[in-house]
C-alpha cells in the first residue's frame, strides 16, 4: 500500500494491520485480502483535463486515463442521457413527455440532467428497479425449492419491504441492521416495529430440503444459508466456505464459521414451511411456523398462535381433494421472520457432519484477522443484534465498499471490483482502489444514503459520457476498464419485459394484490404455482418466483438462479432470445397493441407515425434512411386476404423495432 | 496513487485454461472478442467420445433382475428375494443378461457393465440430483452443462445439451440446469411427442414476410453497428437472429421423423405399442447425435419396483429393450457408436430382501450402470456386488467416479474442468472422483 497517497484514516481507526497478529506467525503477509485494509480517505488526484470534472469522483477517472495518455469521449446527447437515466433509475423507458421536457429545458446540461435524475429518484418505480437488484443478492423467491417445493406464502412482505426501503432511502446501515435483527431493534411506532420484523424475512428465504434428513441437519443447513447470504450479501466474503474445514484461500477459520453459526443457531427462523421433523398437523405449509407481527412496542415477537378457518395451511387444502386448490388467503398480521431463541453456542462439526461435534466456539468469537472486533454478546441474546452492529459499521472495511461497488456496477455494467460478491483473495482487485474508498467514505458521510450515492455518480462526468467508439482508446483499453466511454448495457429481463408492456400501453404500475400463491409444493396438481404469470400486466418484480419452475423466458434472459446469492447477472446472447422476440405471443401482442396505439394517435401520415414509433420504442426520431427503409419494408409485406392490412404492416414493423439491438441496449 | 495493493500475486487455485476464460460471467455468444461460448473446443487430452447419450432410468431399476445375476439369493434360506427373472449368457463375451432385455442381449459384446456402482443414499431425490449434478446439498450445474461448458457443441443450429421429456420432480429443472454457469450451457428441454422448443414457430407471419422482417432487423442492427463500431455484442445479436431463423427449420427437421424409412421405425420398435414412445426418443437421440449435439439425455420412468419386481422389470424392459438395441445398431451402422458414449442407469438399484410382495426396496450401496461405445470395452464386466447383490465390493464406482470417467472419455480432466464462483473453483466432481481407466478400450 502506498501510504503516501492514503493520507487520512477515517473515523479514528488505528491501523489494524499494525496492531493485530495479521502479519504474525500464523498468517503470512500476502494472505489478507486487499479489502480488509481500513478505509482511508484518498487525496484527490490533480488531473482534471481542465474543467472536465463535474464531481470529485471524475478526478480519479481522469488521473487513470491521463496516465495512459487517453482522453475521454464527449458527453452523451440529451436523448441518449435520458434513456440511460430512465432505465437505470426506474427500469422503464422515458415517456415522450419526459423526453420533450428535458430537450426543451433551457438550463445548462448538468442542471437540466440533475432535474431528470431527481425526478426519477423520487418515483415509486425507483424502488422497484433497485429493489430487484437487492433481491438478486437476497436469493429472493416465493417457494422453498428443492425436494418439497412448498410456497413461501408471505415472502412478498419482505419483497415489498425492500422496495419501500429503497424508495424511502432508508440509510443502508439501517437497511442491513433491520434485515439481520429487525425484531430486536427499538422502534418509535408499532408500524415501524412491524416493518422491522418483516425485514428479517431476509434470513428466512433459504432454499432447503424440508422433507428429508434429521431436524438437526436441517437447522445446520438453514444456518449455513443464513451465514452465506449475510456474509456474501453484505461483506462479499464467502464465510460459508468454512463450514467443513478452514477456508482454503481466505483467512476464515472453521471456528469463525461456528462462532457465527452460534448466532443463528440461537435464533428461530419462521418461514412457514417447516422441516418434516417439526410438523404439527399442518404439513409443509404451516401458519404456526410464521411470526405474528407485533401489535405493541415492547412485547417480544412471537410466532402465530391461532389459525382461523380458511385456506392457510397444507392441511386446509385437503378439502379440495384432487382438484387444483385456490390461492392461500393472506392474514394481515402474519409474516416470515426471525425471533431470538434460547442462546446456545454451536459446536464445530467435523467435515460439516451434523453428528460429528468438535470444539464449541463462543457466539461471535470471530477472529478473522484485521477485521474489527466483534461486539460483546450478552449471555441471554442470540447475538444477531451484535452481528448487525458489527457489519453495519463505518469501521468495517468491507460494508461500505461492497455496497458502493454494487451500486457502481448497476450504473456502469461492471463493478470497480468486478467480482461483486467476492472481495476475498480469489476475487478481483479494484480497478480504481482510491475511487472505491473515496465513494465509500462519501457514502458513510452521507448517512449511508443510497439515493445520494446514485445521484452523485449519475451527475458525474464519467456517467454522462457518450458510448462512441474511439480508436486510440480502444487500442489501449478495449474493455473500457478505464471508463473512456460509457459501455453499452443490455436490458435485463425485467426492464425488457416491463418496457415492452409500457410501450404497448399494457403495463399496470400498481402492484397486484398479495395472495397469488397456490399449491402445497408436491407433484402434479399439488405443485406450487402463482396466479399471475408472464402474460400479466404487472411489473416483473411482482411476479412470483417459484424455484425450479421459472418461466422459460427467465432462463433465456439470464435471470439468476433464485436459490443463491447473485449480485452479478450473466449477459448472454443466444438464439432463444431472438426466438422470443421473433415468435412469442407476448411480443406479438405488445407489437399489435403498440400498432393500435399509433394508428389511433393524432399522427396520421405515415412519416409522423414512424416518428412516433421510433420515439416510443427507441427514444429517438428516425433518420431519413430509416423512414425509407421502414416504408419499403411495410410495403413489401404480403397483405392479401387480410382484414386489416395496415394493422398487420404496423405490427410487423413494430415487432421488428422491438427485436432490434437498439431496443435491448442502453447506450 | 497507483501502487496496486498486490496482495493477490498468488491466485490460490490453479486455474485451468477453461477456468480462466470463464472467470467473468460476461458471455457474448458469437461475438468477435469473446467468441461463441458454444463453439467446439478441444478438451484437455485426446477424446475417445465426442458426445454422450444418457439413458436415465428414473426410479432405480433392479440390478438383480437386469444385469447382476445373484443365484445366492435363492439359496440363502428365504432371507432374500430370489432373482425374479431368468438370466442367460449372451454374445461371445457371455455376459449374463436377464430375460427383460432379449434384444439388447444381442449387443452384449458392446456393453461395458459396471456392477460396482454406489450412490450413497436411498432417497430418490438425493440420488437423482447427485447423479445429475454431483451434489444434492447445493444447487450445482448438471453433468451435461459441465460437458458443454468444457467442449462447446458441434451442432451449428441446435442447442448443445438437449434433454427429452425430463422429470419435473426430484430436482426438476435443476437436473439439467446450469446453476452458476452461464445459462447458455443449460439443457434445453424438448417434448418427445412434439419435439418442440419454446417460440420456435411464428403463427402470424408467412416465411417470406418473416424473412423480410429479419432483414429489416438486420439492417437496423448494421446501421447501429456502423454508428457504434467497437461493440462486438451487436454483431453477436445479428448472428443470434440468423441462428434462430435457421433453428426454426432445423429443429422441426431434426424431430420430424417422417423422412426415416419404415425399416428404421421397426429397428427402434416405434411400430410396436409398448416401445413406441421410448423408440421415438431413441431415434431422436440418434438424429441429435448425428447433428453434433454434445449431450443428449432421455428418460424412462417407472423403475421403482417395490412390489412384483419381476413383472415390473419385464414390463418396463419391454418399453426400452428394442429401442435401445435399435439405437446401438443404428449408431454402429452409421459409424457413430465409436465416438458416441451411451450410458444407461438409474439413481440406484434395489435391495436383496423382499420389500412389498415380490418387490425390492431402494439400494444405493450397490447397483449397475452400463456404457457402450465411446471408447469403452465391450463385452466387459467391471466391478461386483457381494454375493446377494446388496453392497458393491469390487471395482466400486460412485457417482463422482462415474462423472470423472465420462468426462475423461470426452477428453476432459475432471480436476481441470473448473468454474470460479463464490470465492472458489467448482468442479462437477467436487474434491473427489477417480477415473476408471480399466474400462477404456
Amino acid at each position: 500500500m502506498s501510504a503516501g497517497r492514503f493520507s487520512t484514516l477515517v473515523f479514528g481507526l488505528t491501523s489494524l494491520l499494525a496492531t493485530t497478529s495479521v502479519f504474525g506467525a500464523e498468517v503470512e503477509e500476502g494472505e489478507i485480502p486487499w479489502s480488509f485494509a481500513p478505509l482511508v480517505r484518498p487525496e484527490l488526484p490533480e488531473e482534471s483535463f481542465g474543467s472536465w470534472p463535474l464531481d470529485e469522483l471524475d478526478h480519479f477517472i481522469a488521473a487513470r486515463l491521463a496516465e495512459k495518455d487517453l482522453r475521454p469521449n464527449a458527453g452523451a446527447d440529451r436523448l441518449t442521457l435520458i434513456r440511460r437515466a430512465a432505465f437505470d433509475l426506474t427500469g422503464l423507458a422515458p415517456s415522450l413527455e419526459e423526453i420533450d421536457r428535458f430537450l426543451a429545458d433551457p438550463a445548462p446540461d448538468p442542471e437540466a440532467f440533475a432535474r431528470v435524475v431527481d425526478d426519477y429518484l423520487a418515483r415509486p418505480q425507483f424502488g422497484e428497479r433497485w429493489g430487484r437488484h437487492w433481491l438478486d443478492v437476497a436469493r429472493y423467491a416465493d417457494s422453498v425449492g428443492r425436494t418439497w417445493n412448498a410456497p413461501f406464502v408471505y415472502a412478498w412482505r419482505y419483497r415489498d419491504w425492500v422496495i419501500d426501503a429503497f424508495n424511502q432511502d432508508k440509510s443502508y446501515r439501517r437497511f442491513i441492521a433491520e434485515q439481520i435483527a429487525g425484531d430486536l431493534l427499538p422502534a418509535d411506532t408499532v408500524e415501524q416495529r412491524r416493518e422491522q420484523v418483516v425485514a428479517t424475512g431476509f434470513l428466512t428465504l433459504g432454499s432447503l430440503a424440508i422433507n428429508m434428513g434429521t431436524g438437526e441437519a436441517f437447522v445446520l443447513d438453514q444456518v449455513d444459508d443464513q451465514i452465506d447470504v449475510t456474509t456474501r450479501g453484505f461483506l462479499a466474503l464467502s464465510v460459508a466456505c468454512a463450514r467443513c474445514h478452514d477456508h482454503k484461500y481466505d483467512p476464515v477459520a472453521q471456528m469463525d464459521y461456528y462462532a457465527l453459526a452460534g448466532i443463528f443457531y440461537s435464533s428461530w427462523t419462521y418461514s412457514g414451511t417447516p422441516h418434516v421433523s417439526e410438523h404439527a398437523g399442518y404439513g409443509y405449509v404451516d401458519p404456526e411456523m410464521l411470526v405474528s407481527l407485533p401489535e405493541d412496542l415492547d412485547s417480544p415477537v412471537d410466532r402465530v398462535r391461532s389459525v382461523p378457518v380458511g385456506i392457510h395451511s397444507m392441511s386446509d387444502l385437503r378439502q379440495f381433494g384432487g382438484k387444483a386448490p385456490p390461492p392461500f388467503e393472506i392474514q394481515s398480521d402474519w409474516a416470515m421472520g426471525m425471533r431470538d431463541g434460547k442462546p446456545v453456542d454451536c459446536a464445530l462439526r467435523e467435515g460439516g457432519m451434523a453428528w460429528d461435534r468438535g470444539e464449541t466456539p463462543p457466539r461471535g468469537d470471530i477472529r478473522i484477522p484485521s477485521l474489527p472486533e466483534f461486539p460483546e454478546i450478552p449471555e441471554d441474546a442470540s447475538g444477531r443484534l451484535q452481528l448487525a452492529q458489527w457489519i453495519a459499521s463505518a469501521e468495517h472495511p468491507l460494508t461500505a465498499r461492497v455496497m458502493v461497488n454494487r451500486v457502481w456496477q448497476h450504473l456502469f455494467g461492471r463493478g470497480l471490483v468486478e467480482s461483486v460478491d467476492n472481495f476475498g483473495l480469489t476475487g478481483r482487485e479494484p480497478s480504481h482502489p482510491a475511487l472505491l474508498d473515496h465513494l465509500a467514505i462519501r457514502f458513510i458521510e452521507d448517512d449511508w444514503s443510497v439515493k445520494a450515492l446514485i445521484r452523485t455518480i449519475m451527475l458525474s462526468r464519467t456517467y454522462q459520457l457518450n458510448s462512441d467508439h474511439q480508436e486510440a482508446a480502444y487500442q489501449v483499453d478495449p474493455d473500457n476498464a478505464l471508463y473512456w466511454r460509457c459501455s453499452p448495457r443490455r436490458l435485463e429481463l425485467e426492464p425488457l419485459r416491463d418496457s415492452l408492456l409500457q410501450v404497448a400501453g399494457r403495463l399496470d404500475l400498481e402492484p397486484p394484490a398479495p395472495g397469488v400463491l397456490a399449491g402445497n409444493g408436491g407433484r402434479g396438481r399439488g405443485r406450487t404455482r402463482g396466479e399471475i404469470g408472464f402474460e400479466s400486466p404487472y411489473r416483473t418484480i411482482y411476479l412470483p418466483v417459484i424455484r425450479d419452475f421459472l418461466p422459460d423466458e427467465y432462463g433465456v434472459f439470464d435471470f439468476p438462479d433464485p436459490s443463491a446469492v447473485a449480485g452479478q447477472r450473466h449477459v448472454t446472447t443466444a438464439p432463444p432470445q431472438a426466438l422470443f422476440l421473433m415468435n412469442s405471443r407476448f411480443v406479438e401482442n405488445c407489437a399489435r397493441d403498440t400498432a393500435l396505439r399509433i394508428l389511433d394517435s393524432s399522427a396520421v401520415t405515415r412519416e409522423k407515425r414512424l416518428n412516433l414509433a421510433y420515439r416510443s420504442i427507441l427514444g429517438r426520431p428516425p433518420v431519413r434512411e430509416e423512414i425509407d427503409d421502414a416504408a419499403n419494408f411495410m410495403d413489401g409485406l404480403d397483405t392479401t386476404g387480410l382484414d386489416d392490412p395496415e394493422l398487420y404492416r404496423w405490427s410487423t414493423l413494430l415487432q421488428g423495432l422491438f427485436a432490434s439491438a437498439e431496443f435491448r441496449y442502453v447506450f | 496513487m497507483n501502487s496496486r495493493r498486490h496482495f493477490l500475486t498468488s491466485t490460490g487455485p490453479a486455474f485451468g485454461s477453461l477456468a480462466l476464460s470463464a472467470l467473468l460471467p460476461r458471455w457474448s455468444a458469437f461475438s468477435a472478442s469473446g467468441g461463441n461460448p458454444l463453439a467446439p473446443r478441444e478438451g484437455h487430452h485426446p477424446a475417445k467420445a465426442k458426445r454422450v447419450i444418457f439413458l436415465f432410468m428414473n426410479g432405480g431399476p433392479s440390478h438383480h433382475e437386469t444385469f447382476d445375476y445373484k443365484p445366492e439369493l435363492a439359496r440363502a434360506g428365504g432371507r432374500y428375494l430370489p432373482p425374479a427373472l431368468d438370466f442367460a449368457p449372451a454374445g461371445k463375451s457371455g455376459l449374463l443378461i436377464s430375460e427383460a432385455f432379449p434384444q439388447l442381449a444381442r449387443h452384449a459384446d458392446d456393453l461395458c457393465v459396471l456392477n460396482g456402482m454406489r450412490i450413497g443414499t436411498n432417497g430418490h431425490h438425493q440420488a437423482v440430483v447427485r447423479l445429475h449434478t454431483g451434489n444434492e446439498m447445493f444447487v450445482r450445474p448438471s453433468m451435461g452443462s459441465w460437458v458443454v461448458y468444457g467442449l462447446g457443441s458441434e451442432a451449428e443450429d441446435l442447442p448443445g445439451f438437449i434433454t427429452i421429456d425430463p422429470i419435473a420432480n426430484l430436482g426438476g429443472a435443476g437436473n439439467y440446469g446450469s446453476a452458476f454457469l452461464p445459462a447458455t450451457f443449460q439443457g434445453t428441454r424438448i417434448g418427445g411427442g412434439s419435439g418442440s422448443v419454446p417460440n420456435l414457430a411464428n403463427g402470424r407471419l408467412t416465411r417470406d414476410d418473416q424473412r423480410s422482417q429479419l432483414d429489416f432487423i438486420n439492417r437496423s442492427n448494421r446501421r447501429l453497428l456502423e454508428r457504434l463500431p467497437g461493440n462486438p455484442e451487436i454483431e453477436g445479436v445479428i448472428q443470434s437472429y440468423e441462428m434462430a431463423f435457421k433453428m426454426q427449420t432445423s429443429v422441426p427437421e431434426t424431430f420430424d421423423l417422417g423422412d426415416e424409412p419404415e425399416s428404421i421405425f421397426d429397428l427402434y420398435g416405434i411400430n410396436d405399442g409398448v416401445s413406441a414412445n421410448f423408440g421415438r426418443q431413441c431415434l431422436m437421440a440418434r438424429r441429435l447425435a448425428e447433428r453434433g449435439v454434445r449431450f443428449i439425455q432421455l428418460t424412462s420412468n417407472g423403475w421403482d419396483h417395490h412390489g412384483n419386481v419381476g413383472s415390473g422389470v419385464l414390463d418396463r424392459g419391454a418399453t426400452i429393450d428394442k429401442p435401445i438395441a435399435g439405437l446401438l445398431s443404428d449408431l454402429k451402422q452409421r459409424d457413430l457408436l465409436r465416438d458416441t458414449l451411451v450410458v444407461w442407469g438409474g439413481e440406484f438399484g434395489r435391495g436383496a430382501s423382499e420389500d412389498n410382495a415380490g418387490g425390492r426396496g431402494h439400494n444405493g450401496s450397490g447397483f449397475t450402470f452400463w456404457m457402450a461405445g465411446g471408447g469403452v470395452k465391450g463385452g466387459h464386466v467391471h466391478g461386483a456386488t457381494d454375493e446377494v447383490g446388496q453392497e458393491a465390493v469390487d471395482g466400486i464406482m460412485d457417482f463422482h467416479d462415474l462423472h470423472a470417467t465420462i468426462l475423461h472419455l470426452l477428453g476432459l480432466n475432471h480436476r481441470k474442468l473448473t468454474y470460479h464462483y463464490a470465492g472458489r473453483d467448482f468442479r462437477l466432481t467436487d474434491t473427489k472422483g477417480k477415473v476408471n481407466e480399466s474400462i477404456i478400450a
